[in-house]
């Protein structure tokens, strides 16, 4: 179990040294002008700004109607005297006016460029590093803190929201060009593409992500487990451990006592009484638990007689996952995977060099129409790379899982039988196996013959 | 089969993609509009060209010029073609090596046959029959909601080598009669990763007959311990006085009493003539009618009238077989269901247990077909004792039963559990609710009312019964009869 907890701690300080190296790369690949957080509270005030400015506006413009359709009435302006609102039954667009302009006033002390003329602030870049530093601000505890609850919870989908939280930061830094890195991917080789800051970025977070689900099988698989067997070991130590209570014996002695008061042989009845009272009204239930456990400690008593490996099956001991093996089959299928992923967006990225590709002076494509094509550097033509290749790999998973289906396997075997048969006449018949209990996969194939045979015998008839 | 987390990222990778592919279409549209603005016509039309190249009140599409530059699009589509790709390269791989077919799964059980409340030890095997390694196997054995799991689980979570055979057990409580199957199976076979699973639900089942609850029997034998220690002396005095062997009491004597039967010597000492009296013990056939029509089945769960019936009709089946007294057994709804007929053997007990155990309430009531299976083939008169809410047939059915019944010399007493005292407790309810069912409770005495008048005449007994004195009622009802030698063989 030991090594299990160990192999549980191997996955999370992997995670956890990719996770801080990862947020590493990608705080200092941004942009400072990211992280200015003043500029997101300046550009909220002037926000906040306008807004009050439409609301000011739109309670002026109601003024006005509502001074439009009293000032039909001659009676309103002497309601406006007694009210004490001159203006009342009035038409004033003097308040609309100077409203607006103290939005667009220069000198009106919201707007964080007050000295400067609106007309030369470069409003994009002012909001692009609003966008940036906002992004920040948001994202980037979010990624933090999930990756840290990850580590403790070894929930996925807090792994799923540090990979998109950091996933997030880089798009934005990339879309407001708020990035130190170079963008560019230089497919011109595999290495030259594997060593482009921004790929190697981009699929070091993605790493992340698969070694966080990584870290979740292992949890999931090991821990449920170690837990289990905790639980049960402990559960069976009790019961083993159980003594009585004396509140038992008392209340049988009681009843047994209370039953000699009885006539006609009827003693057993205040005792049954008694019983159906504890099962109606839900009385003496801690007698009743005692008496329970008590049988259960006999039956277990007599299990490990006859098994004295019931405990270890009860508490799953025997079916526990070999943690060595987790971690001896982990890296090489990592190792495997990250290969794959790459080459094959390697060939999706920069489909030229693969169509261009020569063996022995043979070119492996020879359509010039599509290898010389303009196209085939554009997204769409990536696009359909992926849609086929996505749908090789479904076709090849369907194909082997075909191939190695236990009904072929089965079929397959029988067939080897026969012909081994009509090949060897002096072979004796094959012994049978110890089990007299025939296997799933044969009472399916039976079932299976059966069915068949007898909807050929229907359509016959 | 793709799982959630694999359609998660498939669709995230999905998402980049199309991400990349817009903003590469409005890239090139912002490319586009100022060669098309600088056409002639459009040139005309709007007048003066801003530094851009956009025409003028149309610099906003600055803002999207971004977009025209590759590394948002080829972000997107770098990261978009990673996700799907990871997505879906270890399928193959997947398709090769989980076959959830090639898992076989075997059920064990240490019994297949238990009282309500014992325990079953259920053993799981389950094996990797074909070469490849399983890296992340689930195994669910379902069980039926009357089953308690007291120890372990029914489930496992592990992975599974080629060849390799895993065993779990559980230990279950069986709670209530009836015939249960565990089963069926869940295998669910994942990748490292969980982008992929294979689930396939084996459909093969384990039969548990469970046998109504042996409690009242065990601590009625507790007491027969008690009382063979002397602690309770007399309390099963059962003999009858007349013939027999056994001497009973002396008594003064009376003109045609036997000559033989004098006692000289307590004349002697009396100067009295006294006769000797002697007593044998008296067996009786009882033949017990087991009512499971649908009204039985009310009442709080796993204490229903029926249910009570039951424990009834096993507590006299052992005190009959303790006693030697040649105990039947008739279940009826609206038709005789099961017949055991009178006897004293050991194995009947069995048998009985077999037929409690698959008493189930259903349909309505018909004493008389009962009455007429019975009579049909146990000529002789008996001891009938009818377990009956009289709820689910008329009474005038229940009065011919009665008459034919008594037209052979048996005698009858009815045990009738009453509805409402299994269903609610008064106390337990509000004054409005308590209201309403004593005005219930006034109807259904009503009725016993009218059947209790039908049938006195014919000389039927009938006991109202509720959940806190059957059992007692019962057992005394039982023993009155052997003591007045009702259905006396």
């Amino acid at each position: 179990m030991a090594t299990n907890q160990s192999a549980a701690y191997f996955f999370r300080v992997i995670y956890m040294v990719l996770f801080i190296f990862s947020g590493f790369l990608v705080i200092s690949s941004i942009d400072s002008a990211m992280f200015d957080f003043a500029k997101v509270f300046e550009i909220l005030n002037y926000v906040m700004l306008i807004v009050q400015g439409i609301v000011s506006a739109m309670g002026e413009i109601a003024k006005l109607i509502t001074n439009y359709i009293l000032s039909v009435k001659a009676s309103i302006p002497y309601l406006g005297n007694i009210i004490g609102d001159p203006s009342l039954g009035t038409l004033n667009i003097v308040d609309i006016e100077q409203t607006l302009a103290s939005i667009f006033n220069p000198d009106n002390g919201f707007y964080p460029h007050s000295t400067i003329d609106l007309a030369e602030v470069d409003i994009i870049q002012e909001f692009s590093i609003f966008f940036g530093a906002t992004t920040i601000l948001i994202l980037l505890p979010i990624a933090f803190f999930s990756g840290i609850g990850f580590l403790r919870e070894g929930d996925t989908k807090l792994a799923i929201y540090s990979f998109l939280g950091f996933q997030m930061i880089l798009i934005v830094a990339i879309f407001t060009q708020n990035i130190k890195i170079s963008t560019q991917i230089d497919t011109s080789s595999l290495f030259s593409m594997i060593i482009s800051p921004i790929f190697t970025l981009g699929f070091l977070l993605y790493l992340l992500l698969e070694v966080a689900f990584q870290t979740s099988y292992t949890l999931n698989i090991i821990e449920p487990m170690s837990e289990r067997e905790k639980r049960i070991q402990g559960h069976l130590k009790r019961i083993r451990t159980f003594v009585p209570i004396e509140e038992g014996a008392k209340s049988t002695d009681q009843s047994i006592q209370s039953m000699q008061s009885s006539k006609h042989g009827l003693l057993a009845a205040s005792y049954l009484r008694e019983m159906v009272e504890r099962r109606v009204f839900k009385r003496g239930e801690t007698v009743r638990d005692s008496k329970s456990m008590m049988r259960l400690q006999s039956y277990l008593a007599n299990l490990q007689q006859s098994d004295p490996r019931v405990d270890l099956k009860l508490a799953a001991q025997t079916a526990q996952p070999d943690a060595s093996s987790l971690i001896k089959y982990f890296i090489p299928a990592m190792i495997f995977r990250i290969i794959a992923v790459v080459v094959l967006a390697y060939f999706i990225m920069a489909p030229e060099g693969v169509l261009n590709l020569e063996i022995l002076g043979i070119k492996l494509f020879i359509f010039p129409a599509l290898v010389d094509s303009l196209e085939i550097s554009q997204p769409e033509f990536q696009t359909i790379l992926i849609l086929n290749m996505v749908l090789i790999l479904i076709l090849v998973g369907v194909i082997l899982k075909y191939l190695t289906s236990g009904k072929t396997r089965k079929v397959m075997e029988r067939v080897v039988q026969r012909i081994d048969t009509l090949v060897d006449f002096d072979r004796s018949t094959p012994q049978p196996t110890a089990s007299s209990e025939p296997s799933e996969e044969d009472s399916i194939l039976d079932e299976e013959e059966e069915e068949l045979l007898d909807t050929e015998e229907e359509e016959q008839t | 089969m793709l799982s959630s987390r694999g359609a998660f990222i498939a669709i995230g990778g999905i998402l980049l993609l199309s991400v990349g592919l817009s903003a590469k279409g409005i890239g090139t549209v912002t490319t586009m509009i100022p060669i098309l603005f600088s056409g002639e016509g459009l040139i005309q039309q709007s007048g003066n060209q801003t530094a851009s190249g956009l025409p003028e009140g149309m610099e906003f599409l600055e803002a999207f010029e971004i977009l025209n530059s590759s590394p948002i699009v080829d972000y997107s589509m770098f990261l978009g073609t990673l996700l799907i790709l990871a997505s879906v390269i270890g399928l193959p791989f997947f398709r090769a090596s989980a076959n959830a077919s090639l898992i076989r799964v075997t059920r064990r059980v240490d019994r297949e046959k238990a009282f309500a409340g014992e325990y079953v030890h259920v053993t799981v095997r389950v094996e990797n029959t074909g070469g490849k390694r399983i890296d992340f196997l689930e195994i669910y054995d379902a069980i039926p909601d009357m089953f308690e799991i007291v120890i372990g689980e029914n489930f496992i979570i592990t992975q599974l080598a080629g060849h390799e055979t895993k065993e779990f057990s559980y230990i279950i409580q069986v709670s209530t009669r009836g015939v249960y199957q565990i089963g069926p199976v869940k295998v669910i076979i994942h990748d490292r990763l969980g982008f992929y699973f294979e689930e396939d639900v084996r459909h093969f089942y384990t039969e548990v007959l469970c046998y109504p609850s042996y409690e009242d029997i065990r601590r009625m034998e507790a007491l027969s311990k008690r009382r063979q220690q002397g602690k309770m002396f007399g309390a099963h005095k059962t003999r009858q006085k007349g013939m027999g062997d056994d001497f009973h009491s002396l008594a003064r004597y009376y003109p045609g009493a036997p000559f033989k039967s004098l006692d000289w010597k307590a004349f002697s000492r009396t100067g009295e003539l006294m006769v000797r009296e002697f007593e044998a013990e008296k067996n009786i056939r009882i033949v017990l009618f087991l009512d499971h029509s649908g009204s039985m089945g009310a009442g709080i769960p796993n204490n229903t009238k029926l249910d009570f019936a039951i424990r009834s009709v096993m507590l006299v089946m052992k005190m009959a077989e303790e006693r030697q007294d040649l105990f039947g057994l008739l279940t009826y709804a609206d038709r005789p269901t099961s017949y055991l007929p009178p006897g004293g053997s050991k194995s009947m007990f069995h048998q009985l247990l077999e037929i409690l155990a698959l008493v189930e309430p259903e349909g309505r009531s018909d004493p008389l077909a009962a009455v007429d299976y019975v009579m049909q083939r146990l000529p002789r008169a008996s001891f009938y004792v009818f377990l009956t809410d009289l709820e689910s047939s008329d009474s005038e059915i229940f009065t011919e039963a009665a008459k034919r019944a008594r037209s052979r010399k048996n005698r009858i007493t009815v045990i009738s559990p009453f509805g409402p005292l299994f269903e609610t407790k008064l106390t337990d309810l509000s004054t409005t609710e308590r209201a309403i069912a004593e005005a219930i409770f006034e109807e259904y005495l009503g009725y016993r009312k009218q059947v209790e008048d039908s049938l006195r005449g014919l000389g039927v007994e009938i006991i109202n019964v509720g959940p806190d004195d059957i059992l007692p009622n019962v057992i005394k009802t039982y023993m009155k009869g052997k003591q007045v030698g009702k259905g006396s063989v």
